[in-house]
């Protein structure tokens, strides 16, 4: 009788909840899932007399460009490590900023600020450029011409020395995003239930003690996600920034070329389907692998916060 | 006393730090600004300036000319923005509520189902093919709004955390108790209590779509469908084409015009300074829209 | 549990594939919607014996605006095609940066598109992943008075460019294809330091001119490059007409030959390549060019146009552009021949058009593409819109816009696809501009010399890999080699070293060999 009862209700709640689920399924489903059957495109020498259903499979010889060239282990590396950068740095400023704002009561400013944060999201990269280069260029940029001259230092050129670039393009990266990627945890800040910061001030709790021992133990799920997300994407990079920023410069290839920069600079001449498909697969199969391991990891440690 | 001035302390720094900080935010927005006013020439001469010294109109004149082609693209950009806005915020949360129910069976499947669209895609020539082909959606507004955008993973993701980690069960226990169907709970007491997270959302979404160019690059050809950006971006680009190689030249037999670089800041600008100026009052509409959808549903 | 997530998957992967097999086998034509051209007309009927006409779908680059609609371009050219060759057309602009985009998309997703033109240097590539119809039959039969044209105005040689593997692939836009190297410059600076025209014969005259800018204009930049990112000086154009070099259709210069001599080598390593970036190293470091060269935004004509810049050196046909120059940048801008064009393939098979070896109407496609190039009507109704309301008559030759209207304003104008769009010697041009130009152009057509291993086409199909990576070094170090930004004793050593690990050797083999093979073919 008990059991019975039970499988109805379980029962029960399954139908109204994939019902509510449905519609953003059925658009996964035709978005997303469907397109997918494309991956096979990776592995076929596109004949478009034959279609590219018909067209021969050639199994990994699309991949090959990708470990031809010298630079496949500087653009791992440099694409691996940017992303370990911009994850940790991109978390703490954007938790940072959050955590500040938070205190923001005042309903006008913080409107101000908070369309003042998202306001670099807004410009494209190819003005984000136009700016950088403003402030970098050897002969009127900003820099050389209004801080290092005047202070009777040497001017640098900025676009052949890479090893500068790694500075910058962080910065770049910092300044355009973490205003943006704040908005998520000042709403999950927003959320949290103000009695329990109420209880502590009462235990007699300061305000640095309030941040480390509850808003950031509450946001770590939300942490997680966002980190595990991000371990997902590991092998993509922002192709404006990392192509459009550096002006495509050569000097600086040492520092700002990318997994996603080499493919594009690779395949401009070819315009091969079969090879560009290639390249996306592979760099989604390593972040596939890398965030099972992670999510297992923290499935180990915290199976609350798992992703799945 | 003490407590009170640690924190009183701490607020002050807090809105001392994010002043500078959203000075600095805002300062290149202010470059493209004064860049939009600058005489060509000028710049071309002395690079970008905060204080330029010869100033001009002529950028806006220019624009003001085919206002008619701006009104329109803004006329496009709201409309896009604002259905596929709406659209996107009732389905990302109404796929992420039973994600984050600890009793659904199926919340990890889901869960994963939706994650495994953030890594793998097949391209765009799939996606072109399906679209295309069986939908037939090119030249229409579902091409602007459909493909792509509607619904995102990284959204319903955060929104399965935030109700699973703010919402507490008891409050659906409780409504369940009280005889209150599944549909019932979401609308009346889900969607009203996740108020931040769907403003979030819905500032995430609005800027995807207010920023999209792509779906009209791949299912658009007439200019009757162009978004703002589309201008902007078209223009960009077209300008990049034709400074960085003989092609132009060669394909239009003479020497092709660029439109100046204050037009493009212009144009910038006018991308840009609607969401500046509106983003307050919008912000305040979608709260209360998603309240007021809670209700009624 | 596990099991279960398994079954899922395998069901989730059983249903693409199910999706995706109806995806592709989706019939044909269910895009071609929305511009209905009405159909059946009586002189329709007249032309082909009752037979309903056949629509040519029709993908074109444009600079000009595109239009909302171009149902009324759409509806007058079929109009007239109707009557001559019994088809009608579906013309499809698209900007230049969605062009490629949009037809490989199209092509790939076996959607309409009979027409295209493939991307600019790509021929090959479009051919060997078999996207376009051979066009040897259709050519004889449909093409008559096209291929009458192209051998009048370039000469009888002209397929030679587009026939790869024993077959005609595609066909040249008919123009002047001669763009020789030439020293542009705002003509009241040269004369302001004492010069004149006369004094410039050759590259190694224009250091003293630029001497004297410097000395007069110290703020001045007497050398701009032409194009920025990537920076092009079109030092290679120069070098490639100075001393007769054919880059036999490949641009990376990987694997070029040197006059008559029948051997590829790698560009890069010969002394010609090596003393032209030394002589721009020199320019360099003497200040002709400015010290951001390889990331400067601002090409020759903003810089001409905001008085900082002197000279370049640009690739341009015939007599006019200068005068085109002037108009857009309020200079006084001249040029001057450095030395003569010498045709290679790609001279000639840059700019053509293809039909799509998916399509269903080939016969058509080529009716309509014959009519495009030796029908005065049909082609400058594509190109300046319909007489009385998008242009007026002048003269023979000449047309201008109907008044108070401007390129911009003007409901449909294409003319900036003068480049690309029939012959040129039936186009109109615009007030103003010289007709005897095109005569000119059209006698450089004939008279440039042509490269012992003209028609030659290079595949890349079989060193793609190789191909790829050396495109890659290419970008990394040729902007600053050509410009004289990087110093040629330290860099070109490194350059070719990256080459050669990218497997230019592979390249030039391969290239070797197949011009062997196209040699032993030609006799």
């Amino acid at each position: 009788m008990r059991t019975l009862r039970k499988r109805k209700n379980r029962l029960g709640n399954t139908l109204p909840l994939m019902l509510l689920a449905a519609p953003g399924l059925i658009y996964m489903f035709i978005n997303n899932y469907i397109p997918m059957f494309g991956i096979f495109i990776a592995f076929k020498e596109i004949d478009y007399k034959k279609g590219i259903f018909k067209s021969d499979w050639v199994g990994f010889k699309n991949f090959r460009f990708l470990f031809r060239t010298n630079d496949a282990f500087i653009m791992t590396r440099n694409t691996l490590l940017y992303n370990l950068a911009f994850i940790v740095l991109g978390t703490c400023c954007s938790l940072f900023i959050a955590i500040l704002m938070s205190e923001v009561t005042d309903r006008f400013c913080s409107k101000i600020f908070q369309a003042g944060l998202i306001l670099p999201n807004l410009i494209s990269m190819v003005v984000v450029s136009y700016i950088v280069y403003a402030f970098l260029n050897a002969d009127t940029g900003f820099i050389n011409l209004s801080i290092l001259k005047p202070l009777g230092l040497e001017e640098i050129s900025w676009y052949s020395e890479p090893g500068r670039w790694p500075f910058i393009l962080t910065l770049v990266h910092l300044w355009k995003t973490s205003g943006y990627n704040s908005i998520i945890y000042i709403a999950f800040i927003a959320g949290i239930d103000k009695g329990i910061y109420e209880s502590a001030r009462i235990d007699g709790a300061g305000k640095m003690k309030q941040i480390f021992k509850i808003t950031l133990p509450l946001l770590k799920p939300v942490i997680i996600i966002m980190f595990l997300l991000a371990v997902g994407r590991i092998f993509n990079s922002d192709f404006g920034l990392f192509y459009q920023v550096p002006m495509n410069s050569g000097a600086l290839y040492s520092t700002t070329q990318t997994i996603d920069t080499y493919v594009y600079r690779a395949l401009m001449q070819l315009n091969d389907i079969g090879m560009s498909s290639a390249a996306g697969l592979y760099q989604s199969v390593v972040g596939f692998l890398l965030v099972l391991g992670a999510n297992a990891i923290v499935r180990k440690v915290d199976p609350e916060s798992a992703l799945f | 006393m003490q407590k009170i001035n640690s924190e009183t302390a701490f607020k002050i720094f807090s809105v001392i730090t994010l002043t500078i900080l959203v000075i600095f935010a805002f300062l290149p927005f202010v470059l493209i600004f004064v860049t939009s006013f600058t005489d060509e020439v000028f710049l071309i001469k002395h690079g970008y300036s905060f204080f330029p010294k010869k100033l001009s109109l002529n950028s806006y004149k220019y624009l003001f000319n085919n206002y008619y082609t701006i009104l329109r693209a803004y006329g496009v950009s709201v409309f896009v923005t604002a259905v596929g806005t709406g659209a996107g915020i009732l389905i990302t949360t109404m796929l992420a509520y039973p994600m984050a129910r600890k009793d659904f069976k199926y919340r990890n499947i889901l869960a994963f189902v939706a994650f495994f669209t953030l890594l793998f895609n097949g391209g765009i020539v799939p996606s072109y093919i399906m679209w295309t082909r069986v939908f037939s959606i090119n030249n229409t507004y579902a091409a602007l709004i459909i493909p792509n955008f509607l619904m995102n993973a990284f959204n319903v993701l955060l929104v399965r955390n935030y109700y699973a980690n703010n919402v507490p069960g008891e409050v659906i226990e409780s409504a369940k108790i009280d005889g209150a169907g599944e549909m019932r709970i979401f609308f009346r007491i889900m969607l009203p209590m996740s108020v931040p997270v769907v403003a979030t959302v819905g500032l995430f979404t609005g800027l995807a779509y207010w920023n999209d160019w792509i779906n009209a690059l791949y299912y658009i050809s007439s200019p009757k469908y162009y978004g703002i950006q589309n201008l902007l971006i078209r223009l960009m680009n077209n300008i990049q084409f034709l400074k960085s190689s003989q092609a132009a030249t060669m394909l239009a037999g003479r020497e092709v015009e660029l439109p100046s670089t204050g037009i493009r800041m212009a144009l910038a600008v006018l991308g840009i300074l609607p969401i500046i100026i509106l983003y307050p009052f919008l912000q305040k509409y979608l709260i209360r829209g998603v309240v007021m959808g809670a209700v009624k549903g | 549990m596990k099991a279960q997530k398994r079954v899922l998957l395998f069901v989730v992967l059983i249903a693409l594939v199910v999706m995706a097999g109806c995806g592709g086998k989706t019939p044909a034509g269910t895009e071609s919607g929305n511009n209905t051209v009405s159909t059946g007309t009586s002189a329709g009927d007249k032309a082909s014996d009752g037979e309903k006409p056949e629509k040519v779908v029709m993908a074109f680059i444009t600079f000009n605006k595109i239009p909302d609609s171009m149902d009324r371009i759409n509806e007058a050219v079929s109009k007239l095609t109707r009557e001559k060759a019994n088809v009608e057309v579906d013309l499809r602009p698209y900007g230049p940066v969605d062009y490629s985009q949009r037809v490989n998309l199209a092509l790939a997703s076996q959607e309409r598109m009979d027409l295209f033109l493939p991307s600019l240097g790509e021929f090959a590539s479009y051919v060997s992943k078999n996207q376009a119809y051979p066009l040897d039959d259709l050519i004889e039969k449909y093409g008559k008075e096209m291929t009458a044209m192209l051998e009048r105005d370039f000469g009888k040689d002209i397929y030679k460019a587009t026939t790869m593997n024993g077959h005609i692939y595609a066909v040249p836009a008919n123009k002047g294809f001669a763009i020789p190297p030439q020293f542009v410059y705002d003509v009241d600076i040269l004369r302001e330091t004492g010069f004149t025209e006369d004094d410039v014969n050759s590259i190694e005259d224009l250091p003293k001119i630029y001497d004297a800018v410097r000395n007069r204009y110290p703020d001045m930049i007497p050398f701009v490059p032409i194009n920025v990112s990537p920076t092009e000086t079109n030092l290679v154009l120069y070098l490639r007409c100075a001393y007769e070099i054919d880059l036999l259709t490949d641009p990376s210069g990987v694997g070029v030959v040197i006059g008559d001599s029948g051997k590829v080598v790698n560009l890069y390593e010969t002394d010609i390549f090596k003393d032209g970036v030394k002589m721009m190293r020199e320019w360099y470091q003497k200040g002709y060019l400015q010290k951001d060269v390889v990331t400067t935004t601002s090409n020759f004509m903003e810089m001409i146009q905001a008085g900082r810049g002197f000279s370049t050196i640009g690739g341009y046909s015939g007599k006019e552009s200068g005068k085109q120059l002037s108009a857009m940048a309020n200079k006084n801008i001249e040029m001057k021949r450095l030395v003569p064009y010498y045709f290679d393939t790609s001279a000639v098979n840059s700019v053509v058009w293809m039909i799509s070896s998916t399509s269903e109407v080939p016969e058509a496609a080529m009716k309509f593409l014959n009519l495009v190039y030796s029908d005065k009507d049909v082609l400058n109704t594509i190109l300046w819109g319909i007489e009385g309301e998008d242009y007026v008559k002048v003269d023979e030759h000449h047309v201008r816009y109907p008044d108070g209207k401007t390129a911009d304003t003007v409901e449909y104008t294409a003319a900036l696809c003068s480049g690309l769009m029939g012959s040129e010697s039936l186009q109109y041009v615009a007030e103003g501009v010289s007709w005897e130009d095109v005569e000119f152009k059209l006698k450089e057509n004939r008279e440039t010399k042509r490269s012992p291993y003209f028609g030659f086409i290079f595949d890349p199909q079989n060193v793609k890999t190789e191909f790829s990576a050396i495109n890659n070094v290419k970008n990394q170090y040729l902007p600053g080699l050509l410009s004289g930004a990087l110093d040629p004793d330290e860099v070109l050593p490194r350059f070719i070293n990256d080459l050669n690990a990218a497997g230019a050797q592979t390249v030039i083999e391969e290239k070797q060999k197949q011009l062997d093979k196209w040699l032993s073919e030609q006799q």
